[in-house]
């Protein structure tokens, strides 16, 4: 029962910055920033062009996955690829960077305390 | 005796299930490695891997949340703001993800209208988040050493060296010195 009130606190939580997120996508600066082709048009915009971009979309996803794909800029990702591989160790790299200098700070500070492994670490 | 191995234990799992979601993270931020469906299906399963991740660190959240305006160290606010950052940024790379989902969705007949915003969302805050993880890695890396060496290294070095078949083998050398014949 604990438990099942903590994951309601945390979807809560989650919800209200989805809420929060789904607002401001309806905000005029953020509808500009986005680009035309498969743009979603909220309900309240039914005319013009909004509305035949939605038509179009639609008629795209009863098509074939491919151009979908090919709209969204997404050609390319659907299969997956050994070589992919090298997103991983790039990304690995990039948080490496991040983490070395936290790892050497200990060495060159030598007055300072490491912490213990017991316990649970701070989340 | 009883809190300090339960106390261990909860290291234990903490590093398994650190280790899980840090893995999975990898993997679910190389779509061209896993392509797009093991994409979409493993971003839910990091979403739950992050509540499960919130719920082993319930205590901290709570305590540091009811003291983040009084008492609270330097450190622990620099954290928790962290903490805080990555919990927003990490719902909206799963919530977009869901808006935009070509696979795992529509498998379970949901679909939403496809949007551009929901995209570009779904990048910057994944871009994001690379350097959000990697701070908090970096925070929490004496931790992971520590952890890391007391239940990885040491249980495996001790069974490369094989400390039951030391006492038969030292048994032996000696044995066998005793058996040379000795010099002058």
């Amino acid at each position: 029962m604990q438990l099942l009130g903590r994951i309601a606190i945390i979807l809560a939580a989650a919800l209200l910055v989805v809420g929060i997120a789904i607002g401001l996508s309806h905000t005029s600066y953020l509808q500009n920033m986005t680009p035309t082709r498969g743009e979603f048009a909220p309900q309240s915009m039914t005319g013009g062009t909004a509305g035949n971009t939605v038509a179009r979309t639609r008629s795209q996803d009863s098509g074939d996955s491919g151009g979908r794909n090919r709209e969204f800029g997404r050609e390319g990702h659907n299969a997956a690829s050994l070589f992919g591989i090298v997103q991983v160790i790039q990304n690995l790299l990039i948080i490496g960077l991040i983490v070395l200098p936290f790892a050497l700070a200990p060495r060159f500070m030598p007055g300072r305390k490491s912490g213990g492994s017991g316990g649970q670490p701070p989340a | 005796m009883q809190q300090k191995k339960q106390q261990l234990s909860t290291t234990k799992i903490n590093l398994i299930v650190d280790s899980v979601i840090f893995i999975a993270f990898l993997i679910v931020m190389a779509p061209h490695f896993t392509g797009m469906a093991i994409h979409e299906w493993l971003g839910l399963a990091f979403g739950a891997g992050i509540v499960t991740h919130l719920l082993l660190h319930w205590q901290w959240l709570v305590a540091t949340t009811k003291r983040l305006f009084s008492q609270a160290p330097r450190q622990a606010r620099i954290n928790y703001a962290l903490n805080l950052l990555l919990f927003i940024d990490i719902t909206l790379v799963v919530f977009t993800g869901v808006m935009i989902s070509e696979s795992a969705l529509p498998f379970l007949g949901i679909s939403f209208a496809p949007g551009g915003i929901w995209r570009m969302v779904h990048t910057t805050a994944a871009d994001l988040s690379l350097g959000l993880i990697g701070l908090h890695v970096a925070l929490h890396w004496q931790w992971i050493v520590n952890a890391v060496r007391n239940y990885v290294i040491k249980p495996v070095g001790s069974r490369v060296h094989l400390p039951q078949a030391m006492p038969q083998y030292t048994a032996k050398l000696s044995l066998a010195a005793k058996q040379l014949p000795k010099e002058r």
